[in-house]
């Protein structure tokens, strides 16, 4: 009966795996990151609790995240996971008079496995927040904070897992950077600008969901590829989405209604990820009213 | 209308050709299956003709199977159901050397340390049932109305999440199919996107 308790053994042999490269990884972290941060093993990856602010003031807005290094070949998920998984929670622990808002996704990759499509992240990955000190933060206190945070780890078989972490930062007159400044600053370019009161719309046909996006030429300038997540779930399937930048200058996409497809919400929300020729992605987030039918 | 919309808009429009994958639809006739279950017993769907079933697509080892059942929540529903002379059948269909693929023995002793009691529990090894079906994840939950018609496509609840916790607060979405074929009504929620671990082909 030892083999049916399998989701045990998986675990039984994951730690052991832990167990057994704990010195190694513990050794390792300080070459492998820039960061102080020390990586905490878990299941099939590293994670660790990291702040783009070595030192902070009273009233200031920061960003921290958890850094997820990915063993090879495992995933976790976006906000929208697709045909399967989880997305990442946070829960924050803050001192009284603080704020955490919620996980600034960056823009995430398409994961084929099993004939399903899932959107996700693999390697390294820094899932940011932004947090405000409390105004009454005292010069010469600690700013300290503590992320739950709960995911989905998956190759083929999928494993939930979470670690609690600590972020203890001094409390100063003026603030102060980390060495994870620049890779929050990196991230932060792949994370998605909310477009104020975009134009177009996103409808419902026989088969399909289109989209038509106006003005998106000034905003996806010099793009050589784009790419369309749907953050919205139960609209259209998690395959990749063909977009087309027409030369009115709106950017239209049509694709396979989700299986799951229900009803349309009152407004479908978009993610759209533009890589220039210099390679870097910039991306946005879309809000569009949409409509179950569209009479042109 | 819409032919002149796909024709005003056909020229920008990259259209992908991209089939969905086929699955059961609701409100279409649920396709037809036999499969032997763990007793040796031959079932089909037509064999219920007049009842009400449930699939439930089943890997003992998914976290997400491991919640509900962990939590006693799939076997409160079978029971509730089978009591009201629903037809329960499990669903396996994980492949020879796949994540939780059992053989007839293995799938009747996680029934036991479980204490679950579903009407049946199918094998489908090769995946044939679940790919007609479109099963996606495990669980995913399918009901079959007493005409044969499919009337429920989904999850199991709403709250997708592998945290037992998370049960209290959810709306038992076959619970609630159940209830409305039951008063003959509509189904309230037919569809829902089923979450869990991939069945394992």
């Amino acid at each position: 009966m030892a083999t049916l308790g399998i989701p045990v053994s998986i675990r039984r042999r994951a730690t052991v795996i832990r167990t057994a490269l704990l010195p190694l990884l513990c050794a390792a972290a300080g070459v492998v990151s820039a960061s102080d941060a020390p990586m905490t093993p878990t299941l099939n990856a590293r994670v660790a609790l990291v702040a783009d602010h070595a030192a902070v003031t009273p009233g200031q807005s920061f960003k921290a995240g958890l850094r997820i290094v990915h063993d090879s070949g495992w995933h976790t998920y976006w906000a929208n996971p697709g045909d399967s998984g989880l997305p990442t929670r946070f829960d924050w622990t803050l001192p009284t008079g603080a704020s955490a808002g919620a996980i600034e996704w960056p823009l995430p990759e398409r994961l084929l496995a099993s004939g399903l499509t899932n959107f996700g992240y693999s390697d390294a990955l820094l899932l940011p927040a932004t947090l405000r000190v409390p105004a009454n933060a005292a010069p010469g206190t600690r700013f300290k904070t503590t992320l739950r945070a709960r995911w989905l780890i998956c190759e083929e078989a999928c494993i939930p897992d979470e670690a609690t972490l600590t972020l203890d930062l001094p409390v100063q007159a003026a603030p102060r950077p980390s060495r994870d400044a620049a890779e929050f600053a990196s991230t932060a370019a792949r994370v998605p600008s909310i477009v104020a009161a975009p134009g177009g719309h996103s409808w419902r046909d026989a088969t399909h969901v289109a989209t038509q996006v106006d003005g998106a030429a000034t905003l996806l300038r010099d793009a050589e590829r784009i790419e369309v997540f749907p953050l919205t779930p139960q609209i259209v399937t998690s395959t990749r989405i063909a977009a087309t930048l027409g030369a009115d200058g709106a950017l239209r996409f049509r694709h396979p209604a989700s299986e799951y497809f229900d009803r349309m919400p009152e407004r479908v929300e978009w993610v759209v990820g533009a890589q220039g020729r210099d390679g870097r992605w910039r991306a946005l987030q879309l809000s569009l009213p949409a409509e179950d039918a569209r009479i042109p | 209308m819409k032919s002149l919309l796909a024709a005003a808009l056909g020229t920008a429009i990259a259209v992908t050709g991209t089939v969905a994958h086929a699955a059961a639809t609701v409100g279409q006739p649920a396709p037809a299956f036999t499969l032997t279950d763990t007793q040796g017993t031959s079932h089909s769907l037509a064999d219920f003709a007049g009842k009400t079933v449930v699939l439930e697509w089943f890997n003992h080892e998914c976290p997400f199977v491991k919640k509900h059942y962990g939590a006693g929540n799939m076997q409160k529903q079978q029971n509730a159901a089978t009591g009201k002379g629903v037809v329960w059948l499990v669903v396996n269909s994980s492949a020879p050397g796949k994540q939780g693929h059992v053989n007839a023995e293995q799938a009747n002793a996680v029934l036991g340390e479980w204490k679950a009691t579903p009407t049946a529990f199918l094998l489908d090894h090769d995946g044939t049932v679940g790919k007609a079906y479109g099963a996606k994840t495990t669980p995913h939950m399918f009901v079959i109305d007493g005409a044969g018609v499919l009337r429920y496509n989904g999850a199991i609840d709403s709250n997708p999440s592998a945290d037992p916790a998370d049960i209290p607060g959810a709306t038992q979405f076959v619970d609630a199919a159940l209830g409305d074929l039951a008063a003959n009504r509509a189904v309230a929620r037919g569809t829902t996107q089923p979450y869990g671990c991939s069945v394992k082909y």
